[in-house]
């Protein structure tokens, strides 16, 4: 590939930012990628990936939402934690039992297709500890591909394997933490490395103490009753991410860093998807659940409309926000002024 | 308090202090500063600016042309050196707290008995 195709090559990567910003600075981006990159043919697939990723942190610093990225990293590993204490109760609950359809498939030990989910997660969890950045990212990746595959797998109006997969209501939140969690961070400290096997152990140990609840996990239900385990564990997830949040946010914000506030409001979505179960009932996630026919699509439409309402005003809310508090906070500290 | 500097920020900054750099002027130095250990790719390098910019950290100091390509070089603001020096000051009281306590390890490992 001649220099000139190369070039265009890279102009062509550089559809994700905004047009004022490629008219302004794609010239020198792409002159500082053909003086890297030497007589390479063609751009390669981590050369796309940082001008995609570069293109969106550009639009949300255009739209005062600069500090979302830097919040990510910690809302990557508190979504991750919450996803592996599910995998575990999952794992340890349900899937060790009997599915009472008569003929169905079983996978190994576990008793659905939704145990691969759950071991993928967990393997990305070890990986995220071990080896973050690049081959944590790839391991979520690999759970969001295997969470997919096994939606579609066992999706009933498909029948491609007679297997039983998970309810909507259990998918939609998985995915939603999942995307989060794919922001895993190069530089994290042990701390959040730590943090989801950490939170696996926990939810291990206070199962094996509490065996009288497990034993009445049979099956993944329809949704919902607010005394059954499945809902009830996906409540007490979505309530250890809210606190989790907020602990961060006190915490950073005490020492003036916002990344843990950033990080809170990232994580109100899958908080919503977690909860979908009741928002089912409250309007106007109600009316837009009822769209669909079945009871786990309706909860599950119901939480992605809150997590899109919450993914879009709160940030903004928060951009629009910060800016005058931290006038204030100047004020207070300079009187002269 | 200000927040600590994150690494590739630090060493964008550490690269400027030699002199103004253009984008690939500034990868190759913050490879060469890091031992190939914090490798910048273009789009996160700019992003990178763009935050130290509104920062008020750098800015941009002249345009060239060099073999048809367009190089808009950057330097160092007086915030940015200010911004800089608080860093190695903080991160130089680490050192010299984490070399004492080992220098002390070192005592104790070769009497056998922990430093008054």
């Amino acid at each position: 590939m001649s220099n000139e195709r190369l070039a265009l090559a890279y102009r062509k990567l550089l559809f994700a930012y905004p047009q004022g910003y490629r008219a302004e600075r794609g010239d020198e981006l792409i002159g500082a990628y053909l003086e890297m990159v030497g007589d390479r043919r063609r751009p390669r697939l981590a050369d796309a990936t940082d001008l995609i990723l570069g293109g969106l942190r550009q639009r949300l610093r255009s739209a005062g939402l600069a500090g979302l990225a830097d919040g990510l990293p910690i809302a990557a590993a508190l979504a991750m934690a919450a996803g592996s204490a599910l995998a575990v109760f999952f794992l340890l609950t349900v899937e060790p039992g009997r599915v009472s359809t008569v003929g169905w498939l079983r996978v190994g030990p576990f008793a659905t297709l939704g145990a691969v989910v759950f071991v993928a997660w967990l393997l990305a969890a070890v990986t995220a500890a071990v080896a973050p950045g690049a081959p944590a990212r790839l391991a979520v990746a690999g759970t969001i591909a295997t969470l997919l595959v096994v939606t579609v797998l066992s999706n009933k109006s498909l029948a491609m394997i007679q297997a039983e997969g998970l309810p909507a209501y259990i998918i939609v939140p998985l995915l939603g933490l999942a995307l989060i969690a794919l922001a895993q961070a190069r530089d994290s400290g042990w701390l959040l490395r730590l943090l989801p096997p950490v939170s696996a152990i926990t939810t291990a140990v206070w199962l094996k103490v509490d065996s009288a609840d497990v034993a009445r996990v049979a099956e993944y239900e329809s949704c919902c009753m607010a005394s059954a385990p499945l809902p009830m564990a996906l409540t007490t997830a979505a309530l250890g991410l809210l606190l989790a949040g907020i602990a961060a946010a006190i915490a950073l914000g005490w020492r003036g860093d916002q990344r843990g506030l950033w990080a809170l409001t990232i994580l109100i979505s899958p908080v919503m998807l977690l909860e979908s179960m009741w928002l089912g009932d409250v309007e106007p996630f109600r009316s837009l659940g009822s769209l669909a026919d079945s009871n786990d699509i309706h909860i599950a439409v119901a939480g992605m409309s809150a997590a899109a309402l919450t993914a879009v005003v709160l940030p903004l809310l928060l951009a629009r926000l910060l800016p005058l508090l931290n006038r204030r906070r100047d004020t207070f500290d300079d009187p002269v002024s | 308090m200000p927040q600590p500097l994150r690494e590739p920020t630090f060493l964008i900054l550490t690269a400027l202090a030699g002199g103004p750099l253009h984008g690939y002027g500034l990868i190759a130095e913050v490879d060469r500063l890091s031992d190939g250990r914090v490798s910048l790719r273009p789009g996160t390098l700019y992003g990178a600016l763009d935050r130290l910019a509104d920062d008020g950290h750098v800015t941009a100091d002249r345009e060239e042309i060099v073999d048809g390509r367009l190089r808009r070089y950057y330097r160092l603001t007086p915030d940015g050196e200010t911004a800089l020096r608080a860093e190695t000051e903080r991160m130089r009281r680490h050192v010299q707290a984490a070399t004492a306590r080992l220098h002390g390890l070192g005592t104790t490992a070769m009497t056998g008995t922990v430093p008054a």
